[in-house]
């Protein structure tokens, strides 16, 4: 599963989807797992590629699933950053609360991807390639978790959303992140929450840098 | 055996002192490996001298443990900006890495079997230098090496304790640390030359020259071009040799849209006959 950490964003669903019943698995399951083995085999020569857009900017893109666990209705969030047309950086984890609406598993996404992206700015300012005042813009494709990022009013819709997720609402005051809308078939996160039909599968495999050659 | 006594002895690994009446000793015992060459005789055999670390008292024998590894989120973020800047990229490997570590507690070992000193039998060997197998050995090891490129004039990344950077006018450097792998980076060959000629005079070092191969994965470059692509093609079909999987039928896409996976219902375990992980 070392696979899925280093060159290969492309796995990561499909097998974290798949650990999810590692305690108790069925047949059902051992067929997915053997599914995923013939993907490999098919994709054996797929590479992470670096360099392809000549720009120096980290790209986020968040994304989250509601409800998309069927047993306890827990939602998925995934994110990706991006680095000249390659994935640098990905996760995609099963939210700690339910979500009661699509903006608010989005919203819940955004802080997560926030965490990363205020990290990866500090490794990129270490380096040498990024200045302080700089924001990351990360794009998400719903714009009620994008104006919630930016409102910090209280709605009757809203205000049981957690303390911990108003923390994305802090840094885009100051001016750490930008959330901006990225409209749904440019979304490269969703391959990390949800299972695609083959030509949106592939195009945004593309997008993430993996090439066949 | 002799020959890996005599560089403890030459390492200064240790020295002979009575055991104070408070410490209980580590013990500690060879273990030999044979050196197969490529294909299969022997060329050599080896011992090695470990501690037995499970033998270790916390807060008396050892405190701090943990040994912090490079991101890969680092590497790749390192890898890309070399991409793009056509920047030297070049590995190297540390020899008995956690050999060159320095303790900083005190540790009395016994001492290794067959070499008990003649007449100071109940004497306890006190620990200098780090050991394979105690608890302490890969920290030891790298806070010296943290320590000396630290002193080279690189400046430690606050976000990865891992990657080491140095800039002086135009010329960037990047180091990577991978327990006793490093990544140079680096857009000057002059320098690049020098940084590896101190690490070299310092730590027992093997250079590997341009990176190709790293924790599994092979590096590919394209310098007209600017690219870098990363694969792990090897170890993916070892994995699927390994599930006796590497005949099948390939397919496109990793999971059937159609299919909802749920939890096994009938709840017995059907996971014999089958090697889920």
């Amino acid at each position: 599963m070392y696979a899925m950490l280093c060159t290969r964003p492309d796995l990561a669903y499909p097998i974290s989807v798949l650990s999810q019943h590692m305690a108790n698995p069925s047949m059902e399951h051992w067929m997915a797992v053997k599914r995923i083995f013939r993907y490999l085999q098919g994709t054996l020569q797929m590479k992470l590629q670096f360099g392809a857009t000549p720009s120096k900017e980290v790209l986020g893109y968040c994304d989250a699933d509601w409800g998309g666990d069927l047993e306890d209705k827990r939602s998925t969030t995934g994110f990706v950053f991006m680095i000249e047309g390659g994935a640098i950086s990905w996760s995609n984890k099963r939210q700690p609360t339910i979500a009661l609406s699509t903006t608010e598993a989005e919203y819940m996404a955004n802080t997560q991807a926030t965490k990363e992206a205020i990290w990866i700015t500090k490794l990129m300012m270490d380096l040498g390639y990024m200045e302080e005042k700089k924001m990351m813009v990360i794009r998400c494709n719903n714009q009620g978790a994008i104006s919630l990022t930016k409102n910090p009013t209280h709605h009757a819709q809203t205000k049981y959303i957690d303390v911990q997720h108003h923390f994305v609402r802090q840094r885009v005051e100051n001016g750490k992140v930008r959330f901006e809308y990225c409209p749904m078939e440019h979304m490269v996160a969703d391959v990390l929450t949800k299972a695609l039909s083959k030509e949106r599968y592939h195009k945004l495999i593309n997008m993430f840098g993996l090439e066949t050659s | 055996m002799q020959e890996e006594y005599d560089s403890l002895m030459t390492n200064n690994t240790w020295t002979l002192v009575p055991l104070p009446a408070s410490r209980k000793p580590v013990s500690c015992k060879w273990v030999f490996k044979i050196k197969q060459g490529a294909n299969g005789e022997v060329e050599h055999y080896k011992a090695k001298l470990v501690a037995k670390g499970f033998t270790q008292t916390y807060g008396v024998d050892y405190n701090e443990t943990f040994m912090p590894v490079a991101k890969f989120t680092s590497i790749c973020c390192i890898l890309a900006l070399a991409a793009l800047e056509d920047m030297e990229i070049h590995q190297m490997d540390v020899k008995t890495t956690f050999l060159n570590g320095e303790l900083e507690e005190e540790i009395y070992m016994e001492q290794p079997q067959g070499f008990v000193h003649q007449g100071g039998e109940h004497l306890m060997c006190k620990l200098h230098k780090s050991l394979y197998g105690l608890k302490q050995s890969p920290r030891a090891w790298n806070q010296k090496l943290n320590a000396f490129i630290k002193s080279i004039e690189f400046m430690k990344s606050e976000a990865d304790p891992n990657v080491y950077v140095a800039q002086v006018g135009d010329v960037k450097f990047f180091i990577v640390v991978y327990v006793d792998d490093l990544i140079l980076v680096c857009n000057d060959q002059n320098k690049l030359l020098q940084i590896k000629e101190e690490l070299s005079q310092k730590f027992e070092m093997k250079d590997l020259g341009e990176l190709h191969f790293f924790l599994g994965m092979e590096v590919e470059r394209n310098r007209d071009e600017r690219l870098i692509r990363i694969n792990q093609i090897k170890y993916l079909k070892e994995i699927l040799k390994c599930f006796r999987m590497e005949e099948c039928k390939p397919i496109e896409v990793p999971l059937d849209p159609k299919v909802k996976l749920q939890r096994n219902a009938n709840g017995n375990d059907e996971s014999k006959g089958f090697p889920y992980q």
